[in-house]
């Protein structure tokens, strides 16, 4: 496009452009404060005392109790739990991803006589509440004997994220063209070397979208992992944190310290991978 | 096309028929689980019989590995307590290994509820009192009163009436570890003084005292009833005994008598006339309760009525002074009310018990280890460690190690002519949470008082239609 | 399309095998055996009795039932118009070339997402604390302390105080949606958009938009599942309350599951939750594909 073109529209649309441009940058910045607002809540709130805490939530610790990481530490378990949340949430994603990434292919390039049902039978996995599962679950591990095992969780997770990431995975690969694949197929790949080589990183956007789904509703369970899971070493750190919750009281300043161990680390991660992926995806929007 | 039909289809339905094979024990169960129940009792008897013949195997000899379930996580007052009792049965029986699982309150509700339903009890749990209809009809526990029976010291240290609240047709179905009593006003004598003020005894009195409070901009109560068992169970349950005596609340819980019989109504109204005329702070009905210590603690609040087992927190937010100042008192009478004033209600929410499918050496165990948590020792570290009043009789604590308040707590229960029941404690779990939500959505103005009273009933009745 | 050959039915079974047998072990079967019990009265261990539809009949009688759905509705078309709709015009920022702070903004939106509802539920109730809370401030500091409310304790307003915490935590997820599927537009279309400015607006709502139904049309799927099961952040915030106000479905199910022991009841409740969430998804789907290939 000739520069001459561009300095024409923003001539002619400079005062109503620049009022909008205002308004936009003023609801991005609202939104970036009332998000970054929690942990600095959280910050700020486990540095109190517990009763500095609930006689006025807002104002600045009076001193920096340290003794509250401590001690969310270790009764949250966070060392063990985290761990735990860790190692069943990243099995649990790569399950599902693989295991979803096989089917929706399926779907979206083969015709066969039931795949309209199977579909349908896959998708209606998202609606199924949570708390409707609980007591059928807990029946049939107690009965497999799979109750607390390393394994355990991520027969349910694995499940439960299926019928997300084909839902995901389908719409993405059709509208990717069929061609891309049927002329890797001509030069000689056979469907694997196509599937992994070719087709799966044109996936991208979409294995970011299902992984964050997946993650989401998997680090944040505890329903699941309560029922099913009793010892303390493969307890989850959702778990570690109702610790603080006593039937007549809250730990509250212990609790924000504690989540706030368990916050970091995911966010981070997410700050690391966020560059690398989405770069892609927010600059590759507009390329040149 | 057939055969990946037919191999899709395979895979589904296999699953699904070895299930249905394997989860017989769903709704679809036999007629087994009752003679195994008889069996257990047997035997039961047989062992605790064998026990009184004083040939009990000594701490040593004991070998056995059973789970333990509660809701004393390290958030929980009475977490030190409880680390206690197991250290001291750990020390006694060096061959029993205890797997102990806790979970906060309603995480450890809803697996023990789960649990149920799969039938795989843990061996020792607390429970509330309100389960045992359900869980009596399941087998899931037997009575306590053999092993209570077997061993008269420890069953004379507690106190009766608190055994007899945990009897269901007749029988103990679960120990108690700490009573309740659930509408102790603890009010600032200070600021009664500052203002000219004594602590009201009639409802009259207490109209007064809060118009004086609320013109110097204190709040009278300080209530958070978001989670809405607290107006029910610090208000409604004794202010139902003021109105109509202690005998018809009895007949509401178990009898025949209604809630649409006119006195539930009546007291929801004194109850909205108390909160109109600013009785209570603004936001009571989506304030949490426990932000009602801080309230009172940062003297914002005068007057704060819930149970004795939100006195550690009080004693947590409230100065030396304020401790010291503070006095407790029972909530005034009501206006041509039927029922003794000088009643607090009162009881035992929770209580311990062993699976009923326990049998030999576990079951000896589990009853030695519920009884760790239930004895003296448990009940010294009560009240010193966690604020709480015991069930037993003469505890013998330090006065210094303990709060003021706690000690003006337990002597209440002598200075009061009676004990009336706990709507949340005996009521049947779905009367009570209709009555709940019910009273929440009056007090909110969302249904009058006596619709509230026609919705409550008619759960009442459905209930026991069964 | 490719052949389909003998050799085709065995790639499609051993890729479809393994999602197929662990989605239904793990999720299928529970959820068939909730139906089983939906038809006893199941007060738990072994007493139960079977009562053919009379669970469903309760259930469709009980205006408490009604009142969970009808909050659940408010809360489904808050959210979708919510976060879908935040969520696209958000992304229509971080996809215009001359935006500043695209990695500050795209990060702090997401923030919201990581967070368990315990945090969430519980910071919002900071939020709305009426002694203390960042609205309380606000509106203080603004001089309109005329226009404070008990957010939480107000049975009128109570739905739409718990609607916002829920929309502010997925606006971020959607965001992530629609730059993937703005990726995968062709670029001409969207520079076109971009330098047009102002007008912009126009170009997207006849040019992007119409290109993004499928992308939308995923999203409000993924929207209304997601909040017919909403639970955790009310449970935390309100428990339903007060009274009934803020009762969902699925805490509806849970109350009477859980604390009731009506587990043959509770189940009722959750199966006609999934009956009803797949109607209303099955309406949605008619409604912005017409007719399309199977579902």
């Amino acid at each position: 496009m000739s520069s001459n073109n561009k300095i024409i529209f923003i001539n002619t649309k400079v005062i109503f452009h620049k009022f909008t441009r205002l308004l936009a940058y003023s609801v991005v910045l609202f939104f970036i404060v009332i998000d970054i607002y929690p942990l600095i809540f959280m910050v700020f709130s486990s540095f109190k005392t517990n009763s500095e805490f609930l006689s006025n939530m807002i104002a600045l610790p009076n001193a920096l109790h340290f003794e509250n990481y401590t001690n969310a530490w270790r009764v949250a378990k966070i060392g063990r739990f985290f761990v735990n949340s860790v190692y069943i949430t990243s099995v649990s994603i790569i399950l599902v991803l693989t295991l979803s990434f096989f089917a929706s292919y399926i779907f979206a390039r083969q015709k066969f006589r039931i795949r309209g049902l199977l579909y349908t039978y896959f998708i209606m996995g998202m609606l199924i509440p949570m708390h409707a599962i609980l007591v059928p679950l807990f029946l049939l591990f107690s009965k497999l004997n799979l109750i607390n095992k390393w394994y355990t969780l991520f027969l349910p997770y694995t499940a439960i994220g299926l019928p997300y990431a084909i839902y995901l995975f389908e719409s993405f690969i059709k509208a990717i063209p069929a061609e891309i694949e049927e002329s890797a197929v001509i030069d000689g790949a056979n469907n694997l070397q196509t599937l992994a080589g070719i087709l799966l990183p044109m996936c991208k956007p979409a294995i970011v979208s299902v992984t964050i789904l997946v993650f989401i509703n998997i680090w944040n369970d505890f329903a699941i992992a309560l029922v099913l899971i009793r010892d303390n070493s493969f307890k989850t750190i959702q778990l570690g944190l109702t610790n603080f919750i006593g039937q007549m009281a809250t730990q509250y300043t212990q609790l924000m310290a504690a989540l706030f161990i368990t916050t970091v680390p995911v966010l981070i991660t997410y700050f690391i991978f966020q560059d690398k992926l989405t770069k892609g995806m927010i600059a590759g929007a507009l390329k040149g | 096309m057939k055969r990946l039909l037919s191999t899709l289809i395979a895979a589904i339905l296999v699953p699904v028929v070895l299930l249905a094979l394997t989860a017989c024990g769903g709704p679809t169960g036999a007629q087994t689980p009752d003679t195994n129940a008889k069996t257990v009792q047997e035997t039961g008897t047989t062992q605790a019989a064998q026990a009184t013949d004083g040939q009990a195997k000594t701490g040593k000899d004991l070998k056995a590995e059973i789970s333990l379930m509660h809701f004393f996580v390290e958030g929980d007052g009475r977490f030190k307590a409880e680390q206690a009792s197991l250290k001291a049965f750990n020390e006694k029986y060096p061959g029993v290994t205890v797997k102990e699982e806790a979970n906060a309150v309603a995480q450890h509700e809803t697996k023990m509820k789960t649990l149920l339903a799969s039938n795989e009890l843990p061996d020792v749990f607390t429970m509330r009192t309100n389960w045992t209809e359900d869980f009596v009809k399941t087998n899931a526990i037997n009575p306590c009163d053999d092993f209570l029976n077997a061993d008269p010291e420890y069953k004379s240290a507690f106190i009766e009436s608190f055994l007899n609240i945990h009897k269901y047709n007749d029988k103990i179905y679960s120990i108690p570890f700490n009573a309740d009593y659930n509408a102790i006003v603890y009010y600032n004598k200070a600021l009664f003084d500052k203002y000219n003020l004594t602590y009201p005894k009639t409802w009259d009195e207490l109209l007064n005292v809060v118009k004086v409070f609320n013109t110097n901009n204190i709040i009278p109560f300080a209530v958070g009833n978001s989670n809405p068992v607290i107006i029910p169970t610090s208000f409604i349950s004794t202010f139902m005994d003021r109105i109509a005596g202690t005998e018809y609340v009895k007949n509401l819980v178990w009898g025949d008598a209604k809630w649409t019989d006119g006195y539930y109504a009546k007291v929801l109204d004194y109850c909205l006339q108390l909160a109109d005329i600013g009785g209570f702070n603004k936001d009571f009905n989506s304030l949490n309760f426990s932000e009602m210590p801080t309230l009172y603690g940062y003297e914002k609040a005068a007057m704060t009525s819930i149970g004795n087992w939100l006195a550690g927190p009080i004693i947590d937010n409230s100065s030396k002074e304020l401790q010291a100042v503070t006095e407790v008192g029972l909530l005034p009478s009501l206006p041509d009310g039927k029922g003794d004033p000088n009643t607090l209600d009162g009881g035992s929410g929770w209580g311990w018990n062993i699976n009923a499918k326990l049998t030999g050496d576990a079951k000896e165990a589990a009853i030695n280890l519920l009884k760790a948590m239930t004895d003296r020792f448990w009940a010294k570290n009560l009240v010193e460690t966690a604020s709480m009043n015991p069930v037993l009789k003469n505890i013998q604590f330090d006065d210094k190690a303990v709060s003021p308040i706690i000690s003006k707590i337990i002597k209440l229960p002598d200075t009061i002519s009676g004990v009336t029941p706990v709507f949340d404690q005996v009521l049947q779990p779905e009367v009570e949470q209709e009555l709940e939500k019910a009273t929440q959505a009056v007090m909110a103005k969302s249904i009058t008082p006596d619709e509230a009273a026609k919705k409550v009933q008619a759960v009442k009745e459905r209930v026991l239609a069964k | 399309m490719m052949t389909t050959g003998k050799k085709n039915l065995k790639l499609i079974l051993i890729y479809m095998l393994p999602a197929v047998v662990i989605y239904s072990f793990f999720s299928v079967i529970p959820i068939a055996l909730a139906v089983i019990y939906s038809f006893f009265e199941w007060t738990g261990g072994r007493t139960s009795g079977f009562i053919w539809f009379q669970n469903y009949g309760e259930l469709l009688f009980n205006p408490d039932f009604w009142n969970a759905f009808k909050n659940n509705v408010i809360f489904v078309i808050g959210s979708c118009i919510g976060q879908i709709g935040i969520g696209f015009i958000f992304s229509l920022f971080l996809i215009s070339r001359d935006f500043k702070l695209k990695k500050l903004f795209q990060g702090a939106l997401f923030i919201p997402c990581l967070m368990a509802p315990l945090v969430v539920g519980f910071i919002w109730i900071q939020v709305y604390n009426s002694r203390f809370g960042l609205l309380y401030m606000i509106f203080n500091s603004l001089g309109i302390d005329f226009m404070l409310q008990d957010w939480l304790g107000n049975p009128k307003i109570v739905i739409y105080s718990l609607l916002i915490p829920h929309i502010w935590q997925w606006i971020g997820f959607y965001v992530i949606v629609f730059l993937a599927a703005f990726q995968a537009l062709p670029e001409s279309v969207l520079e076109v958009a971009e330098i047009d400015g102002a007008t912009g607006f126009k170009k997207t709502k006849y040019i992007i938009i119409p290109l993004l139904r499928d992308t939308i049309k995923v999203s409000l799927i993924l929207c209304i599942s997601g909040t017919m099961k909403v639970f955790d952040h009310i449970f935390i915030m309100t428990g339903g309350g007060p009274g009934r106000a803020s009762e969902v479905l699925s805490l509806y199910v849970y109350n009477n599951t859980f604390t009731n022991f009506r587990f043959g009841y509770g189940s009722a409740g959750s199966v006609t939750i999934l009956i009803i969430s797949l109607g209303i998804i099955y309406i949605v789907k008619i409604l912005l594909t017409g007719k399309e290939y199977n579902v």
